[in-house]
């Protein structure tokens, strides 16, 4: 066993009923991409990406509970995203169903899952996470037209004895992995919505 | 050896020799090199998607050392860099070979981006650092009377790195310098352990970096 491991397992043995608990900040930074023009968008955003708790109590050992606080970072990663490609973004309150003049197409951003896979779990030295959304999509009139699903995957090495630095590295990753997969989609397909 | 001194002093001799560490450097050179001064270089790594994992301590201290040992070039750093194109030197999206340089200088704006910053090369790390095999045995105990340790552990650890400089003109490499280095670790316990680490990690950053700065001193 690599030495990383024997730390890490001699924290768990003597942290029993411990738990980690991690607030995320992460800083999304704004993407080179060209911006669409001519186009208003409205986003709504989904109750579990405004503000988020992630809670696991199947880590190993089971006497750990592993809690993350989102925040709103999930919420700034999108908006940073959106931000980039249209000029004209307004963000609608979760309740929202009007019609409103002047919107081109609406967002409607789910939070699917968020999967956690511990170092004892997976058995290697990584933190790893992935998170999978779903973007409801709809013309002017809020008829749907199509839905994306938008995943990111993020992992970082445990490097010293603070494993929650390297878990909040991972999450970093993962969040901006998210970013990265949202702005190929746009490159790619947004064209289509609007041929 | 009934002495309790000299037997103290033979185990931490043996100690300190098997923690040493062996070291072994290479370079080599595709294509002429031609840095002008003020000309910058940005330091990128492979992706944990293409099953590379250097290190994030690694590629800092690589950073750290150029910064600090040349004047010559100007060093954009990689968190820097990496916001700076982001979404495009991401583990998913950054070239993880001379080849995908063309795709990824394809974009305008990173193009534009890179000129702006007359990024003349970027150098491309990758290796790891690994434990070969570790062995022996170290107990503690303590009671009422007083505690302590007994025992020897060890184990080995290499770390082997390779940089490739990539002309971003040319879109192709100039050349690739390495450095492995392996040691061994080694904690004695006599009542108190002493743990004697070998610093194969920074000894591969130091020797990576001299490497480097010999290559891009060549121009």
């Amino acid at each position: 066993m690599h030495h990383h491991s024997k730390f890490l397992l001699l924290f768990v043995l003597f942290c029993q009923s411990c738990s980690q608990s991690i607030v995320v900040n992460t800083v999304i930074p704004d993407p080179l991409v060209s911006k669409i023009k001519n186009y208003n968008i409205a986003v709504v955003y989904g109750p579990d990406i405004q503000n988020f708790q992630f809670e696991d109590t199947d880590i190993e050992p089971s006497d750990i509970t592993l809690s993350i606080d989102f925040q709103d970072s999930q919420m700034i990663t999108f908006s940073r995203i959106l931000n980039g490609f249209f000029s004209n973004l307004t963000t609608l309150d979760n309740s929202n169903n009007e019609i409103i003049t002047g919107i081109n197409i609406y967002l409607e951003i789910k939070l699917e899952t968020i999967e956690y896979l511990s170092p004892i779990q997976s058995g290697s030295e990584k933190h790893a996470i992935w998170f999978n959304y779903k973007i409801n999509i709809f013309d002017h009139t809020r008829t749907p037209i199509t839905s994306w699903n938008i995943t990111g995957y993020g992992e970082d090495t445990i490097g010293s004895l603070k494993t929650t630095q390297s878990l909040e590295k991972a999450i970093d990753s993962g969040l901006r992995d998210v970013g990265v997969n949202l702005s190929m989609k746009i490159e790619d397909d947004f064209k289509k919505l609007i041929e | 050896m009934n002495n309790p001194i000299l037997l103290i002093i033979f185990f931490f001799i043996t100690t300190f020799i098997s923690s040493c560490t062996t070291s072994r450097l290479e370079q080599q050179v595709n294509l002429p090199l031609n840095l002008n001064k003020g000309e910058s270089i940005a330091v990128i790594s492979n992706s944990y998607h293409s099953g590379n994992q250097t290190e994030y301590d690694f590629i800092q201290c690589v950073n750290k050392s150029l910064s600090k040992k040349q004047d010559y070039f100007n060093l954009i750093q990689t968190e820097y860099f990496q916001n700076m194109l982001y979404p495009w030197l991401e583990p998913r999206t950054a070239p993880q070979t001379p080849e995908d340089l063309p795709e990824f200088l394809s974009r305008d704006l990173v193009r534009g981006t890179l000129e702006t910053h007359n990024v003349k090369y970027l150098i491309n790390i990758s290796g790891e650092t690994k434990t070969n095999s570790s062995s022996g045995a170290l107990s503690c105990a303590a009671g009422p009377g007083g505690g302590g340790c007994f025992g020897l552990a060890w184990w080995d650890d290499t770390s082997s790195y390779s940089a490739s400089v990539w002309d971003i003109a040319q879109q192709s490499s100039v050349g690739s310098v390495s450095a492995t280095v392996s040691g061994t670790s080694v904690i004695p316990a006599l009542i108190i352990p002493i743990p004697i680490i070998a610093r194969t990690k920074s000894s591969a950053c130091d020797g990576l970096v001299k490497q480097l700065l010999n290559f891009l001193s060549t121009s």
